[in-house]
C-alpha cells in the first residue's frame, strides 16, 4: 500500500517533467492569473489606506470675523468638531496666529504695523474612516452655519475629486475583482483540461488495465497541487517584488509618502481557493475520460 | 469463463456483432479468425467491457456486462491481459515503466515488481531493452512488451487481438509458440487473427468470424 501511494504521488511528479511543455505552458499561465489577481487583492487591500493619506492631507481653513471674542471662538470650534466628517478642529487664536506668521516669515508684523490685524481661525481636519465618501459642500455648509464665520478657505474641486474617483473605484471593484476572477479560473481549467487532453491515452491503458479511479486520477490530482506549489513559489517573490518596487519608486521619487503593503492573510486564502481549483478541474477533466465509450 | 448469449452490439455509425454466441472454458486456447472489419475487436473490447452488449448476456469471470459499475469493470480487467494490435504502450515511459504499471495498479510491493518485470521481460526475450522507450524498438519488440505487460500480472485470461498483425512469420511463429507455453500453465487464450496459416493444423479450436456473426471452424 505504501508502495502504492509512494508511487502515485511520484507519477504525479513525473507527468510533470514527462509533459514539460504542456506543463510550461500550464504553470506559466497559471503564474500570471494568479500574479494578476494578487495584485487586484494587494490594491483593493491599499485603497482605504492610500485614501486615508489623502484625507489626513485635507485642510480647511476657517477664519472668524473681527470682533469675535476668544471665548465665543472656543465655542463656536467645539460646535465645528461636532459636525459629521469633522476629525479635528484647532482654535487659533490671534496671538497664535502672530507666532505662526513670525515663524513663517520671520517678521514681526505687530512692530511693523503697530496692530494686530490677523483675525482668530481654526483649522479643521476631516475624517479619514468614513466609508460612504466625504461630502465637503454639505461640511462647509455646515461649518458657515455655526455662524461669525468670516471665510472658509479649503481645496474644493480636490477633495471632491479624490472623493468621486473613490467612490466611483469603491462601487466599481466588487465588479471588476469578480469579473477577473472569473476570467482567471476559465483559464485556469481551460489550462488544465489541454494538459490533460494531450494524455487521454494514459488514462485509456490505465482504465485498460484495471487501474481503480483512485488510482487514474490521483497523480492527476498531485499534478495540479504540485503546479499549484511551483506557480505559487514563482508568483510570491515577484508579489513581494513589485509592492516593494513601487513603495521604493513613491517614496524616492514622488511626494507620497503612503507606502503599500502585502496581506498575506488575503493572499494565502487566495492561493488555496487557486489549490482547490486547480485540483477539482483536474479530477473533473480527468473523470470526463473515464466513462466507457460506444 | 467467457459466455456470450445471443449478443448483439452495433456501433453509431452501423456495423458491430449480431447475436454471438460462445461459451470459452478456463484454461482453452481458441483462435479467432476473420477478414479486416469483420468484428474480432468487436468482440474481444466486449469482453473486457469496453463495449456495452445492445442485446443478450455476457458473462465474463462471473461477472455480467449489463450495469456494471467502474469498479466492477475494472476487476474484471485485473483478470486480463490484454495485447492490442497497436501495442498501446506509452511513449513517454521506458519498458520497465510500461510493464511494470498493471503490478501497482495490483498494489504489489516494489521488490517483488523488480523481479517479475524481469522474469517476463525474459520470457519474451527482452531483457537487454528494459530502459529502451517504445519508440526505440522494432515493430516486433514493442508487440512481445505488450504480451510480457499482458502476462506479468498472471491473469487467468489473456485476450490477444491481432497480435501478429505487425510481425514477420518467424516472429508470429514464435509469438503464438509463446502463446501455447503460457497456456499450459493454465492461463485461458483467446487470439484474433487473420492468418489462418499461421494457426492451422495446432489442433486448437478455431472461431469464424464473418460480417459480424460468428461460427466455429
Amino acid at each position: 500500500m505504501i508502495d502504492k501511494i509512494i508511487y502515485l504521488v511520484l507519477e504525479g511528479l513525473k507527468n510533470i517533467l514527462r509533459n514539460k511543455g504542456t506543463s510550461f505552458i500550464s504553470l506559466f499561465l497559471l503564474s500570471i492569473s494568479i500574479f494578476t489577481i494578487s495584485m487586484i487583492i494587494v490594491a483593493n487591500d491599499n485603497t482605504q489606506k492610500v485614501l486615508q493619506y489623502f484625507r489626513g492631507k485635507y485642510k480647511i481653513e476657517v477664519f472668524f470675523k473681527d470682533n469675535i471674542s476668544d471665548q465665543r471662538a472656543t465655542s463656536l470650534v467645539s460646535k465645528i468638531r461636532k459636525i459629521s466628517g469633522v476629525r479635528t478642529a484647532t482654535l487659533i487664536k490671534k496671538e497664535d496666529a502672530l507666532r505662526i506668521f513670525k515663524d513663517q516669515f520671520d517678521e514681526d508684523i505687530l512692530k511693523v504695523l503697530g496692530y494686530n490685524p490677523l483675525p482668530v481661525s481654526a483649522v479643521v481636519n476631516l475624517s479619514r474612516t468614513k466609508k460612504s465618501g466625504i461630502k465637503i459642500d454639505q461640511i462647509i455648509r455646515n461649518i458657515k452655519s455655526v455662524g461669525s464665520i468670516e471665510k472658509v478657505i479649503y481645496q474644493g474641486s480636490l477633495i471632491k475629486k479624490i472623493e468621486k474617483n473613490y467612490l466611483r473605484f469603491k462601487n466599481k471593484i466588487p465588479y471588476l475583482v469578480g469579473f477577473m476572477i472569473l476570467i482567471n479560473i476559465l483559464l485556469i481549467v481551460n489550462t488544465i483540461r489541454l494538459s490533460l487532453v494531450s494524455r487521454k491515452q494514459l488514462i485509456n491503458n490505465l482504465k485498460l488495465i484495471g487501474a481503480s479511479k483512485t488510482f487514474i486520477l490521483t497523480p492527476f490530482m498531485i499534478e495540479g497541487i504540485l503546479i499549484s506549489i511551483f506557480s505559487f513559489i514563482f508568483v510570491t517573490p515577484l508579489l513581494i517584488g513589485t509592492v516593494e518596487g513601487f513603495n521604493y519608486l513613491v517614496l524616492n521619487f514622488s511626494s507620497f509618502k503612503a507606502q503599500i503593503e502585502l496581506d498575506f492573510t488575503s493572499i494565502m486564502w487566495f492561493y488555496l481557493l487557486v489549490m482547490v481549483i486547480t485540483v477539482l478541474s483536474s479530477y473533473r477533466t480527468a473523470s470526463s475520460f473515464l466513462k466507457i465509450k460506444a | 469463463m467467457i459466455e456470450f448469449k445471443d449478443i448483439s452490439f452495433s456501433y453509431k455509425k452501423g456495423k458491430g456483432v449480431t447475436n454471438l454466441n460462445l461459451k470459452l472454458g478456463d484454461g482453452e486456447f481458441n483462435f479467432l479468425i476473420g477478414p479486416t472489419g469483420s468484428g474480432k475487436t468487436t468482440l474481444m473490447r466486449l469482453i473486457y467491457f469496453d463495449l456495452v452488449p445492445d442485446s443478450g448476456t455476457l458473462i465474463v469471470n462471473g461477472f455480467k456486462s449489463k450495469n456494471l459499475s467502474f469498479s466492477k469493470t475494472s476487476k474484471v480487467r485485473k483478470e486480463i491481459g490484454m495485447v492490442f494490435q497497436d501495442y498501446k504502450l506509452l511513449n513517454d515511459r521506458n519498458v520497465y515503466d510500461n510493464i511494470s504499471l498493471p503490478l501497482y495498479v495490483l498494489g504489489y510491493p516494489k521488490n517483488q515488481i523488480y523481479d517479475r518485470v524481469d522474469e517476463s521481460l525474459e520470457l519474451v526475450g527482452l531483457q537487454n531493452k528494459k530502459h529502451h522507450f517504445p519508440d526505440e524498438l522494432s515493430g516486433g519488440e514493442q508487440q512481445r512488451a505488450s504480451l510480457a505487460r499482458a502476462i506479468i500480472k498472471e491473469p487467468s485470461l489473456i485476450l490477444a487481438d491481432e497480435p501478429t498483425g505487425n510481425l514477420d512469420p518467424v516472429a508470429s511463429f514464435e509469438l503464438v509458440r509463446l502463446l501455447e507455453t503460457i497456456n499450459e500453465t493454465g492461463t485461458t487464450i483467446l487470439m484474433a487473427t487473420h492468418n489462418y496459416s499461421l494457426i492451422k493444423g495446432r489442433g486448437l479450436p478455431i472461431y469464424e468470424i464473418k460480417d459480424g456473426t460468428l461460427k466455429q471452424r
